[in-house]
């Protein structure tokens, strides 16, 4: 009987979650040291905020570890600051985002932040903020009271109806679309009350913004950035990296963060080149990190070591790329041993990686049509596009297909899978990373 | 006919001013006897617009007589109205010698209204266009232009403006656009609600007393200033208090020491709030030369702030405009009524709340200029988008069945009046003691109205 080793495949599968780690016990279970630098570098720029309105933009990669980091990060300044970390997708259906809800939605996390601290205001005070908040979202007025309880159900209330009422964030919209001033006001408004309230400065971060499309990403940043920029305290934002690579939205970011743009690096598995070595050596430093990580929530027991060393490679240092992979190997396991259920030796191997690299490669494949497999090709081999600025490059960006590296200079590399995807169809050659 | 340009409310010096435009006209005409000559006259009230028509064609009946020309809504060509005038008329036809008056440009709409293009998009097409055909016309023509149609002339017929002869200005003055009889106070154009502080004045001298304790002199402080008078703003505004007068010094004063704050600190998008709030109140007061610059300079702020386009801009532009309109400067007023409405437009959709607004303001400027012809369909539109974005039982609905109904009564049209006034009445009995103060005497005084 296997029904260990069936076990052990599911904690697996249920330990790699693609998920951020956002409480200290995943941190836990599962945090490795990872991107130290980038949070000093952010706490840097939030203690040297001369007026204490400083706005930072926060950037990287998806699933390049940001938001493991930022809550890491939120919990390292607690003790100092009354943070607000929250996910836009948690209030705002992403679909729908925009710079008035985002807006709206730290009004609404600050005072429910305030509200589950139990932090004292006065009661008349706490009770027209609330009454605001009703109105706004429409929430009946029976509803309201100052009950902390019913207070904090409140926020319950108005966060379920952002995220599924289209009709009420679109009122909200209409409602300060037109006098953006007031609900800046109101928010300073709120914030200054509970900065009195607690005596400490207020930082709020909003993640995951930076899953957005570029096109909404570009009317937010690019548009809308001085409203977005208005409120009087610190406030961390983040932003897809291809975001940072359109010129003109760059130079608008820079202008009004006044240069407060912190980019979080994927690990640089491989110098610029050194993975089209014929025998490609990796980074040690990076390599071995990802293999703590790996082994946290893989136990050895199941995975063949070389398999691990590739499922490094092919995630191109990108972390959550690692657990992907991982992921679905883990996923054909259990199917295999579903089927064999006597079977004592299934583990992750070279022939499960194959079929779960295939399944990815696909996936990738999807969406590409000649134009973008020609981008491919020529950044695959001058380390470059043609033209960083063509919206199909900034698209292969986002969508992980090109992944920036950066040392003192910034070059770009194809994603290992893709890489794959382009020798299979004759475009380059060269070896794979792993020889089956 | 004694001079109308001067009349003993009138301040400013326009009258004078109008009477030597006059005279520029009248010889530009004599001196265009029998030869084609575009000229442009500029004027925004359309009572003294008739008078100076009529002045000119009684100046002029023994030498050159005068015709007027209406131009066709459907067809508004320049080149087809004079035609059509010297077809029928059998003294033209003999070449007889005339001086042209086209009047009819007011009445055609800016806005599309659901059309490809707008009525003046049409006209000034024609214009452009048919200036080669106007030449077996010999006779000066006098276009008669209100100021916004003025600028936008110039920008979309060029080849028409680079033919033109003379321009004349005449300017209106707000004693010479008084409603006719005088029966009752100008229209209120329909004001931006305003930001309102959520604290209490109790909570804020508290937060006050706190900040200054610990010796924080921050966004915050600033922020509970420019609360503090915005409440007492509001409390003035709405008559909350048994003492008015001392509400407003302090709401003066508390603004007065946010702006200070926020200056000092560099606080540019509250500072827009306490500035346009700080204005708004002189204006409340007339102190119309104090609330200007203020205006603009939150203005400019909120340009710089949110860059040109945006729909704060708009609202802005509107409450400069409304501050030119109850100052009788309508030319000023018209032209910022108007972009605030296309920047509504442009950002907002056609379909929006404060594209009503934007149209209700722009009807009540031409109701004070006389232009009821131009009015009537704004009122109109207004009324029918707010019904259909608001509902048939909002408050809005019921102040623009009251604005078309004060309308109509204003010009002796009771009978049109009427079943508005029921109406608005109905509504405001249904509002009665919600939080719409201005309603409360709605419910009443139309019915009064409706009874008289």
């Amino acid at each position: 009987m296997s029904t260990n080793l069936l076990e052990s495949f599911r904690q697996a599968y249920r330990n790699l979650e693609l998920l951020p780690l956002l409480t200290q016990k995943e941190l836990d279970s599962f945090g490795v040291n990872y991107g130290g630098d980038v949070i000093e570098e952010l706490e840097q720029l939030v203690e040297d905020s001369p007026s204490g309105d400083s706005k930072i933009v926060f950037a990287g990669h998806r699933g390049c570890g940001k938001s493991t980091l930022l809550a890491e990060f939120s919990r390292r300044l607690e003790k100092r600051y009354f943070v607000v970390f929250f996910s836009i997708s948690d209030l705002i259906e992403m679909s729908d985002v925009n710079h008035i809800n985002i807006l709206f939605a730290i009004a609404v996390r600050l005072m429910e932040e305030a509200e589950k601290r139990q932090v004292q205001i006065k009661k008349s005070t706490k009770e027209s903020f609330y009454k605001w908040f009703a109105t706004q979202t429409r929430v009946e007025s029976d509803e309201v009271s100052t009950d902390t309880s019913v207070g904090f159900d409140l926020f319950k209330i108005i966060t379920g109806k952002l995220k599924a009422d289209a009709t009420i964030r679109n009122e909200i919209k209409q409602e300060f679309v037109r006098k953006i001033s007031d609900l800046i006001a109101r928010i300073n408004e709120i914030a200054a009350v509970v900065q009195v309230a607690t005596s400490t400065k207020i930082l709020v971060i909003i993640d995951d913004l930076d899953k957005l499309d570029l096109v909404v990403v570009r009317e937010i940043y690019q548009d809308h950035i001085k409203a977005l920029f208005q409120p009087q305290f610190r406030v961390i934002f983040t932003i897809p990296i291809a975001a940072l690579r359109e010129v003109s939205l760059r130079a608008v970011i820079e202008t009004e963060t006044n240069d407060q743009i912190v980019l979080m690096p994927i690990a640089k598995l491989f110098g610029k080149g050194e993975s089209r070595e014929t025998i490609p050596i990796p980074q040690f430093k990076p390599t071995a990190t990802f293999a703590d990580i790996l082994g946290r929530r893989v136990p050895d027991n199941l995975i063949e070591t070389y398999t691990t060393e590739q499922i490094i490679l092919y995630s191109g240092g990108v972390l959550r790329e690692l657990i992907r992979i991982a992921n679905e190997c883990c996923r054909i396991c259990l199917r295999l041993i579903r089927r064999n259920p006597h079977d004592e030796t299934v583990k992750i191997n070279q022939d499960v990686l194959e079929e779960a690299l295939n399944n990815l490669r696909n996936d990738f494949a999807t969406p590409l049509g000649k134009a973008e497999y020609e981008i491919l090709q020529i950044t695959y081999q001058e380390f470059a596009p043609e033209d960083p600025k063509e919206q199909k490059f900034l698209d292969l960006l986002h969508g992980l297909y090109v992944l920036e590296y950066r040392n003192n200079d910034i070059w770009y590399d194809i994603h290992p899978v893709v890489v794959d995807l382009l020798r299979k169809k004759g475009l380059i050659n060269g070896t794979s990373i792993h020889n089956t | 006919m004694a001079p109308q340009f001067t009349t003993p409310r009138d301040e400013s010096n326009s009258g004078a001013l109008n009477e030597k435009v006059y005279d520029d006209l009248l010889v530009t005409i004599e001196a265009s006897d029998r030869i084609l000559s575009l000229l442009v006259a500029v004027c925004d009230d359309m009572r003294m617009r008739d008078y100076v028509i009529s002045r000119c064609e009684a100046e002029l009946q023994s030498t050159i007589p005068c015709y007027r020309l209406v131009l066709a809504r459907g067809e508004p060509s320049l080149r087809a109205a004079v035609a059509e005038l010297v077809q029928s008329d059998s003294y033209l036809q003999a070449g007889g010698r005339a001086a042209l008056m086209v009047i009819g440009a007011e009445q055609l709409h800016f806005m599309n209204l659901g059309a490809e293009r707008s009525e003046q998009d049409v006209f000034f097409g024609y214009l452009q266009w048919t200036r080669e055909g106007m030449r077996e016309f010999p006779y000066p023509i006098v276009l008669w232009v209100t100021h916004q149609i003025l600028v936008n002339l110039s920008q979309k017929a060029p080849d028409f403006w680079s033919w033109r002869r003379g321009v004349f200005r005449f300017i209106s003055a707000k004693s010479t656009c008084q409603p006719i009889g005088g029966l009752r106070p100008p229209l209120e154009p329909i004001r931006e609600e305003r930001y309102r502080s959520l604290l209490s004045l109790d909570a804020l001298s508290e937060l006050i007393g706190q900040k200054q304790k610990r010796g924080e002199r921050d966004a915050g402080l600033a922020t509970f200033y420019a609360s503090t008078g915005s409440v007492y703003a509001h409390n003035f505004r709405t008559g909350q208090s048994n003492d008015p007068k001392a509400d407003l010094a302090s709401a003066v004063e508390y603004l007065r020491k946010a702006v200070a704050l926020q200056q000092e600190l560099g606080l540019e998008m509250e500072l827009v709030s306490s500035l346009s709030e700080l204005a708004n109140l002189y204006e409340s007061q007339g102190h119309y030369e104090e609330a200007e610059p203020l205006q603009v300079q939150v203005l400019d702020l909120k340009k710089r702030l949110l860059g040109e386009d945006y729909p704060d801009i708009a609202t802005s532009l509107n409450s400069l405009a409304e501050l030119y309109h109850v100052q009788g400067r309508y030319e000023e007023a018209e032209l910022l009524y108007i972009q605030a409405l296309e920047m509504r437009v442009r950002l907002l959709g056609e379909d929006h709340p404060d594209v009503a607004t934007s149209l209700h303001n722009l009807a009540g400027l031409y109701e004070s200029q006389g232009r009821y012809e131009s009015a009537e369909p704004l009122y109109i539109h207004a009324l029918q988008l707010r019904k259909r974005l608001l509902g048939e039982y909002h408050p809005d609905v019921a102040t623009s069945l009251n604005n078309l109904a004060d309308f109509y009564s204003a010009q002796n049209r009771h009978a049109e009046a009427r079943p508005f006034y029921a109406q608005a009445a109905e509504l405001g009995k249904r509002f009665l003691g919600e939080t719409y103060p201005e309603l409360l005497d709605l419910a009443n005084s139309p019915q009064k109205k409706v009874d008289e």
